[in-house]
This record gives structure tokens, sequence and C-alpha cells, in this order.
């Protein structure tokens, strides 16, 4: 940049990126004897910090440099317009003086944000009850408050042609895996994209199985959560504009995990969970083991129990599958429309769905007794599941499933199951594989079964390779 | 060399488990109580030991070439153009043993549960998740065999608690009646049960063991445990029956677990034999793996993709299937693979071996 731009000239070329936009200030004045001009725009600087922090002290100090006088914490320097510009619309107040060769960038932006919340969608009895919220720099601000260490490591990367949203990775240098990182940041350099969703355009841009209906990022909203993971050795991307962060890379058993298990006994933390993965089971498989009963194998069961199946099957119309379809499209309708309708509103639902449902259908003998208990009882099976991506897909299971054994009863069963392991099998998250069964004692410590903390004494093998000692001398008071 | 991915000891023991425990749990008492008679449990043990035996050698021939599979060491020992024949008759025969394996449990199902539906739906559905599943790479295979090894230890304290209630340990007597001939004809009609330990021809570069002994060690736990499963099959099946009635009843572990009912569940064998679809579907896969992974070997950076010859082979077996609807056919078929398998898991290893030292005491001689 030349020296001997009058600011006449300088106002010319920066309000020629601008000329368009109402809301563009730019403000000359005279300091000493040289002429000023400050840029910005006015919808997204603090009027007030730019009066007393820059404005006022200039005027008082006219001949000082300005880097002395202004008493702006973010400050800097450049010397490209482009650069000036892009600073602008970040928020900050451009100055230049007169016979100089640089801009002065002076961060001024205006802070609108919400206060921070409890947790809305993953609620816990015990625990912390801070969420997080659309401000990246609020949301940094709450993880480094958990993590005082230098080892926490946050790196900003810009995504986003249009947007420039600001997305922030975070782990712990000394445990993460290298590869990991360098794999994800290899993988979000490649997005080129107009703006940035989060999580949903992340999750999709770097998930390995594209056409898989299991979620493969956990997504929380909760910092100690994600804490938690990145105690790990896990990675935890966030960014400006969301409440939720995602953590890579996840095992299937990550969304069978609530917070809640650390803060209960450990025994009852595995009760828990054992819960969970029951329902997990009976979410995919009870409606189709009810199909395949009533209409192939209803020799499995107990005689009396058979009898009063079939007597209450007896006036109902339709066949077991079509029962068994309508009723849970019949739920999914229900969740939708809970989701959808205004929360005043929300009391119908519960009126519509348990009287009109729950009873007329089986008065007028459109379904049977037995299936509205097994669609009530998969729906609740299926909230039970923390994660909310998780429980939605593993009730889109149950349709297939229920296909394939109204076409050959429990046998279609247990080769649906089978597929569903496989799949899950193959997959896998940043190179790891995605489920792991638990088939040893180490294995199972924290997926299968919530060991006592002070057994958690190794950190997993797959996300933190190479420092492995979670805890010293567990108990050791006790010896 | 293609590139796969490498998997642990104890997941090669799963594999090997999985792949050796299979239809024959059904079948074996009633087809040793053809040969074998009262003396079953020891045919049945001593194939066992033979089984072992071949693993050593599997294991020393893998031993001579630790960083290539049988695919690719096959052609530096009998040349070029045997070896790459050599590898279309081991595709022909893996794809073969699943074709084999994916009918007879499908006869099974349609003689038990499925008496009315049509045949071709069970052989279809088994065919797809066998084929859905052989399409990945052996450490997704090790994964999946790894969650499905809970069906045969679920299935094993099924069979011995049910063997514990009315038998009779008098079928057993008398101990070698007929001499040791009977003993060894069932030994080898007993060898087709544990075969599947052949894995290793391929597997072996890929496992990452602490030492060479260390994969040794896991193959012989797994043999081990295929051995206690199936002489406790036999066990349980020749006490609790006649050597008359066992020549007639063609599966009789599901007889003995008809005979029992649950406050809740009413017939467990429906379960067993449903569940057990399960461990067969564990055998054929890798078997169906196996012979995709050999016919790419034909060129050496890979011939085709992996998921088309699976599906090809899918494909075959499917058409296939319509030429084996009699259970006498299968049968028929069952014994010609037998013979196949004991030539190319027993008798090619100790040839391939002596030849491979011949070669190297060549060398360092000249």
């Amino acid at each position: 940049m030349n020296r001997d731009v009058s600011v006449d000239a300088m106002e010319q070329i920066i309000s020629m990126h601008f000329s368009e936009q109402s809301d563009f200030r730019a403000r000359r004045m005279s300091l000493g004897e040289k002429e000023c001009i400050v840029c910005y725009l006015d919808t997204l600087i603090d009027p007030m910090h730019v009066q007393e922090y820059i404005l006022k002290p200039l005027l008082n100090r006219p001949l000082d440099a300005i880097r002395q006088v202004v008493s702006i914490l973010d400050y800097s320097e450049t010397d490209q317009l482009e650069e000036a510009a892009q600073a602008i619309l970040y928020g900050k107040a451009v100055l230049y003086r007169e016979g100089e060769s640089h801009f002065y960038l002076l961060g001024a932006d205006l802070k609108k944000e919400r206060s921070i919340n409890i947790p809305s969608n993953e609620r816990v009895l015990r625990g912390a009850n801070e969420a997080f919220i659309e401000n990246i720099d609020t949301n940094l601000n709450l993880m480094r408050k958990l993590i005082n260490s230098t080892d926490f490591i946050v790196k900003t990367f810009m995504i986003g042609r249009l947007s420039k949203t600001k997305v922030a990775v975070m782990y712990i240098r000394s445990l993460a895996k290298p590869n990991i990182i360098e794999e994800l940041e290899r993988r979000l350099n490649s997005m080129d994209i107009d703006y940035v969703e989060m999580p949903g355009f992340i999750d999709e841009w770097i998930r390995e199985s594209k056409y898989s209906l299991f979620p493969q990022m956990l997504i929380t909203e909760r910092p100690d959560r994600a804490r938690a993971y990145l105690m790990e050795g896990k990675v935890v991307v966030t960014a400006a504009g969301s409440p939720d962060v995602i953590i890579v890379p996840v095992s299937f058993w990550s969304f069978f995990q609530s917070p809640e298990d650390y803060q209960n006994s450990w025994l009852l933390g595995t009760i828990f969970r054992l819960l969970r993965m029951i329902c997990f089971v009976i979410t995919i498989g009870l409606p189709a083991f009810y199909v395949s009963v009533s209409s192939f194998n209803p020799q499995l069961l107990p005689i009396n129990f058979v009898n009063t199946l079939q007597s209450s099957l007896k006036f109902v119309a339709f066949p077991p599958v079509i029962e068994a379809l309508s009723m849970m499209l019949l739920l999914e309708i229900l969740r939708e429309a809970t989701v959808r309708l205004a929360s005043p509103v929300g009391q119908t639902i519960g009126v519509v769905g348990g009287i009109v449902i729950g009873t007329v259908v089986v008065q007028s003998n459109l379904v049977s007794n037995t299936m509205v208990i097994v669609a009530a009882l998969t729906g609740l099976a299926s909230f039970i599941i923390p994660s909310y991506e998780m429980s939605n897909a593993v009730r889109q299971l149950c349709y297939p499933a229920i296909l394939v054994s109204s076409i050959i009863g429990l046998f279609g069963l247990a080769c649906f199951f089978m597929m569903l392991c496989i799949h899950l099998c193959r997959m896998s998250s940043m190179g790891l594989p995605y489920f792991v069964p638990p088939f040893t004692l180490s294995e199972s410590k924290d997926t299968l079964i919530r060991a006592p903390i002070w057994k958690l004494d190794k950190r997993p093998q797959g996300t933190a390779p190479n420092n492995r000692t979670r805890l010293r001398n567990p108990r050791g008071w006790n010896r | 060399m293609i590139k796969e991915e490498s998997i642990t000891g104890r997941q090669l023991f799963a594999i090997v488990v999985m792949v050796q425990l299979g239809t024959e749990v059904l079948s074996l008492p009633h087809v040793e109580a053809d040969v074998a008679g009262q003396d079953t449990w020891i045919a049945v043990l001593l194939s066992g030991l033979f089984a072992q035996l071949g693993i050593l050698l599997i294991w020393w021939l893998g031993s001579r070439y630790p960083d290539r599979n049988l695919y690719t060491y096959i052609s530096t020992i009998v040349g070029k153009p045997i070896g790459l024949c050599m590898n279309a008759v081991f595709g022909l025969y893996y794809a073969f043993s699943g074709f084999l394996l994916t009918t007879n449990y499908a006869d099974v199902l349609k003689r038990w549960m499925f008496v009315l539906s049509p045949w071709w739906i069970l052989l279809l559905m088994l065919l797809i998740v066998c084929g859905y599943a052989a399409t990945s790479t052996l450490r997704s295979l090790a994964l999946i065999s790894q969650t499905m090894i809970i069906v045969p230890i679920v299935g094993f304290l099924l069979i011995t608690l049910s063997g514990t209630y009315g038998f009779d340990a008098k079928n057993l007597l008398p101990v070698l009646s007929g001499g040791w001939n009977p003993v060894m004809k069932g030994a080898y009609a007993a060898f087709s049960s544990y075969v599947g330990y052949d894995l290793l021809l391929y597997a072996y570069p890929y496992v990452r063991s602490r030492s060479n002994k260390g994969l040794l060690l896991w193959m012989s736990i797994a043999n081990a445990i295929a051995i206690v499963f199936y002489v406790a099959v036999c066990l349980v099946c020749s006490t609790m029956f006649s050597l008359r009635q066992l020549t007639y009843i063609p599966e009789p572990i599901v007889f003995i677990l008809k005979n029992y009912q649950l406050e809740i569940i009413q017939s467990l064998d429906i379960l067993f034999l449903i569940f057990y679809a399960c461990v067969v579907l564990s055998t054929i896969y890798v078997y169906f793996f196996l012979s995709s992974k050999a016919f790419m070997h034909l060129r050496k950076n890979g011939w085709g993709k992996q998921s088309v010859w699976v599906w090809a082979i899918v494909c075959a077996c499917f058409a296939g299937g319509f030429f084996m609807t009699k259970r006498s056919n299968i049968i028929q078929v069952a014994a010609l693979q037998d013979q196949a398998s004991v030539y190319l898991i027993v008798v090619l290893p100790v040839i391939l071996l002596v030849l491979s030292t011949l070669q190297r005491t060549m060398r360092n001689g000249v």
C-alpha cells in the first residue's frame, strides 16, 4: 500500500466495497494535522466502545502512535485492503491515518448472545446444568474453564465460502492420537461449501459410512460430556452459531452412555446401561416378534398366552403385519406432532394419542389389545436411549424387521439382527471400528457395563494409544 | 499383495471357533452312529486331535512365509501356472463348501420348521446375509464373529443342561467293541466338522500376535473348544438315545430340545434352530470371503473387486440351489466335498511344505 493515499481517496476505495450497504459508516476527523477516517458497520459494533475507547483517547492525544492511544485489546494492523474489508464484516472498526501505510483494525464488536441455559435435550438429575450456546467464544470459554491445562488445544478454522464460519477443533494434546487429528483436519479443510450448518453439514461431510442410518458422531450440548470424551483422547468440534458440539471418533456404545451413569453408584450405572441395551433390542425387535409369533410361530409361547393372544386377535380384520406397521406409523406421527406442536397445545396430543388411539382403536376392533401394548412399549423403549439421533435411527429399524418377519417369521428376525450386526461391524469412525463387541472384560468395562471408577484405569486403546494410564494408585488409601 | 487389515490373536480365535462349529453339531451324532456306533465320542475326539495336527502343519507352513498368504506364496513354491490353477481350485472349493452348508442348513430348517414355506426364500435369506458379510474386510469378519460367539455359548449351555436329565450312560458301553477300525472310519467322517482351521492359510500374515507361538496357542484353544463342543454333543446324544434311535433321527439335538418346556418358552428347539443360523452363517461367510480372495489373487494386483466376486458366488449358489432340493443329493455331494477338503487342507499343505523345504535346501546347497 502506498503511503501517500489521501483520506479522500481511501474513503472512496473502502466505500466501493460497501457502497450498497446502508449500515456502513465512514467517519472522518482531524487528529492534529492529519486527517483520519474510521470505518465500520454500525449494526456490528458497539457504539459505546468506539466512543469511549477509540475516539475519546484519539482526540485527547492526537499526536501519539495509535497503538499506544487506543485502549482496545483486540488490536491489529494490516496493509491489505481485502483484510481490512473482511475485518469490518467481523465487527471491527478500521482506522486509517493519512500518510501511513497500514490500517488499524480495532475490535469493538457488539456481543449479542443469550445467557447460558440449562440443557434442554439432555436432562440429567445429577450433574452439571450448563449447556453450550450459539456463541462459539462463550462455548470455548466454558470448555477452557473445565480443563485448565496447557495440554488442552483449541484450533480454529474458517469454513464456508460466504459465511466464513469459525469452526473450532478441541483436543488434549498428550492423549489424542495424532493420526486422528490430522485426518480430521484434512477432512475439515476439504470442506468447500457456501455456509456451515452445524452439526448437520459437518457430520455428513466427514462421516465415513455415507448411507448408514446410524449416527456416527456424538452430538451433545453439555460441556461436561464433551470434557469426559476429551479425556478419552477424542476430539470435539464446535462451530459458531450452534449450541451443539460434535464428538469424534465415537463407538456404538457411546450412544448408550449418559453423564448420569458416572454420578450414580457404579452398580446403578451398570443396571441402567444394561436397561438401555435391552431397550435397544426391544425397540427393533418387539413389533417384529409380535408379528412372527402371531402369524408364524405361535408354538413358541406357552399355550395359555397363545390363547389370550388369539382371542384378542379374533375379531381384528387386518393381518398382524398391517396392524404392526400402522401402529408404529401412528407412534411416529404422534412423536413428530409433539415436536412440532406449540407447547400449550401439546396437551392435546396426550388426549388424542391416549384416548382415541389407545381405547377406541381397540374397541372398534381395528387393532388388537396386544398390539397396542407392543406399540406403547416400543415407543417408550426407544426414548430410553440417551442420544436423540440413535433413538430415532433405532425406531426406524423396526419397519424392515416387521416386513422381514412377516415373510418368514422368527427366522427372518434372526437374519435381520445378524444383518444389523454385520452392518455395525463394517462401520468405522475416523478409521477406528465403530462397533467392538465386549469380548473381553477390559473391552466391556465402559461399554456394556459401567465399571467402578477405580477400575477404569486405562483409557481406550483406539483413541488414546500412547498415554493409556488414567489413574494411578486406585483407592491407595485402603492398602 | 492385496491390502488387508490386521487382526489380533483373540479375534483369530473367535473367527476360527465360529468357522469350526457348523451344521455338523446337529447332524454329527446321526452320521457317526452308522459308522462308529457307541464309540462316537472317541472318534470325534480323535478327529479333533488330527485337526490339531493339521493346524500344526499349516502353522509351520505359514511361518515359512510370515508376510504372505497362501494364495501368493503358492506360486513361488509350485510355479506360476500350477499356483494360479491351485488358487482357482481353492476358490471353487470354498465357494462350493459355502454352497453346500447353505443348502444343508436350509434343508434342516425346511424339515423342522418351514414345511410349507417356499424353500428358496430360506436359501435367499441365508445367501444375502452371507454375501453382505463376505464383502467386508477380515477385521470386520472377526468383529462379527466376536459378537456372534455368544450364540454357541448359550447353545452349549442348553445342550449340556438338556443332557443332564434322563440319560443312560450304559449306552456308551461297550467301549471299542468293534476294535479301532470303525473308530478310525468315524474319525474320518467327523473330520469335515473340524474343517475351518484352514482359515489360517489365508490369515497367517495378518495376525498381530506377540509371537509366532502365541498364534499357534490361539489356534489350539479354538480347536480345543471345538473338540469340547462336539464331544459334548456326541456324548449327550449317545447317552440320551440308543444306537438304533440315532440311526433314524437326523438331528438328535433338536429332538432332545423339543422335549423341554419352560414356563415362558414352549419350544426351545425352534429358538435353537433359528439362532443357530448365526453359527452356520459365520461359517458360510468366511468361506465366501476366502473364495472371493482366492479368485482375486488370480492376478498379482487383484483381479476384480471383492464385492463383485462375492455377489457372483452368491448368485451362482442361489442358482445351484435349485439343483439340490433333495436331501439325498446333498448327502452324496457332501461325501465328495469331504474328500476334497482332505486333499486341499491336509495333503496339499504337506506337499507344499515338502517342496518348500526341498527348495530351501537346494538353494542353500548350491
